[in-house]
């Protein structure tokens, strides 16, 4: 039983370090469904690992690999996303991917553990490997837009769309564009925070900052559910566990 | 979407605060309680929810606005997923350093004690927000 809490630290400690390289990663290979199916793949495989190894450095390597898989199905799916949807639909977009995300952390608990419970270890195998499946064919079907092919439809675009013959007025146009893009490199050199002699983007690294806070609050006061919890609910709560409830709660209304 | 995160982010960081100061005080077994409880799990689990998505839509949005950008130039350098890789990064720091100061502070001090330090920090995230994302253009106007 002690070494669950290593596991688990050891998944979380990968996933933050495979999470900076794999971003980089995303942008340097042209294909995010490449990319993409490629998490998956490895995903299905430590999955695999993780049923069917009986040593604990199995178990160890499984769940380093399904942090692995989860930083790249994670980040390259939001840049597949951003690459692949208008920016007046990806509001929409992101928000059912997080409905999706907190609906996972919801149902898969429940059904893995009743699954467990009444079928069986490899039963829950089965599931995770269909689901798996359904997955890496939906993405295998996707159509992938590479960057080259966007830029080169958007130039001819603009060159159908731009008049052979410039008059005054499209002089005066040209003129304002010109004075507007003046004014939007200047706000967007001012929006920038020196690092380390690194530039950033302030409000992108305010956006991490509240993210880091939030997922801290989050997870602190689920570490603490289960000792800490002053209320006597488990008095009442005969047949489920009163940590499971207040985790249940918790969770079912970060999904909403 | 149409507004921002700027406000919102603000809003939603000073009610969360104020959820996670009323969770330290309910420390009794009684039946009101127990459903004050509850009602202000439900606060905090909204409020953290929202939180994530509003940033995730935000970044996405500013993501796509730079990728057009430099598709105009012809530029190549894509650099989507290190800034999704650093949003990812921000939330993964949260699940080492969460768990670790909560038995910090439960080891050291107690539960109301344990809240308010919570409540700061998220009091202090809506003031950070004051002075960000003071920018911002509704996708849906570029019709």
């Amino acid at each position: 039983m002690s070494s669950i809490p290593i596991c688990l630290k050891y998944l979380t400690l990968n996933n933050n370090v495979v999470i900076v390289i794999v971003g980089a990663l995303a942008d340097w290979v042209r294909s995010k469904r490449l990319l993409f199916s490629f998490g998956i793949i490895v995903m299905i495989a430590s999955s695999l690992l993780l049923f069917l190894g009986t040593h604990i450095v199995l178990l160890v390597v499984a769940r380093g690999l399904q942090g692995f898989s989860a930083s790249i199905v994670w980040v390259s799916g939001f840049a597949f996303l951003t690459s692949h949807i208008d920016k007046k639909n990806i509001g929409w977009a992101m928000g059912m991917s997080s409905v999706g995300m907190g609906a996972g952390e919801i149902l898969g608990p429940s059904i893995g553990g009743v699954m467990y419970e009444h079928v069986g270890h490899f039963a829950v195998l089965g599931l995770v490997c269909a689901i798996l499946g359904v997955d890496i064919t939906l993405r295998l079907l996707l159509v992938d837009k590479l960057p080259t092919d966007s830029a080169t439809t958007s130039n001819n675009e603009e060159e159908e769309e731009r008049p052979l013959l410039q008059n005054r007025q499209g002089e005066q146009q040209s003129t304002h564009q010109d004075h507007e893009t003046s004014i939007a490199n200047k706000s967007q050199r001012l929006a920038t925070i020196n690092v380390f002699s690194v530039k950033l983007n302030r409000d992108l690294c305010a956006s991490c900052y509240a993210i880091a806070i939030n997922s801290l609050i989050v997870f602190s006061l689920e570490a603490v559910s289960r000792p800490a919890f002053p209320l006597t609910l488990k008095h009442k709560l005969t047949r489920l566990d009163y940590r499971q409830f207040c985790i249940a709660t918790f969770r079912l209304v970060d999904i909403c | 979407m149409r507004y921002g995160p700027r406000w919102s982010s603000i809003l939603v960081f000073t009610i969360g605060g104020g959820g996670l100061i009323g969770l330290g005080f309910m420390t009794r077994s009684n039946t009101i309680t127990k459903v004050f409880f509850v009602i202000v799990i439900v606060i905090i689990g909204s409020c953290t929810g929202t939180i994530t998505t509003i940033h995730h839509i935000a970044f996405g949005v500013a993501m796509k606005k730079e990728e057009q950008a430099k598709l105009v130039d012809n530029r190549n350098d894509s650099s989507t997923g290190r800034s999704f890789g650093s949003l990812s990064t921000a939330w993964a720091v949260g699940t080492c350093v969460g768990p670790s100061c909560a038995a910090l502070f439960l080891e050291n001090f107690n539960w109301l004690v344990f809240c308010i330090s919570l409540a700061s920090l998220s009091f202090m995230s809506a003031i950070v927000m004051v002075f960000t994302w003071k920018e911002w253009e509704d996708p849906s106007d570029d019709e």
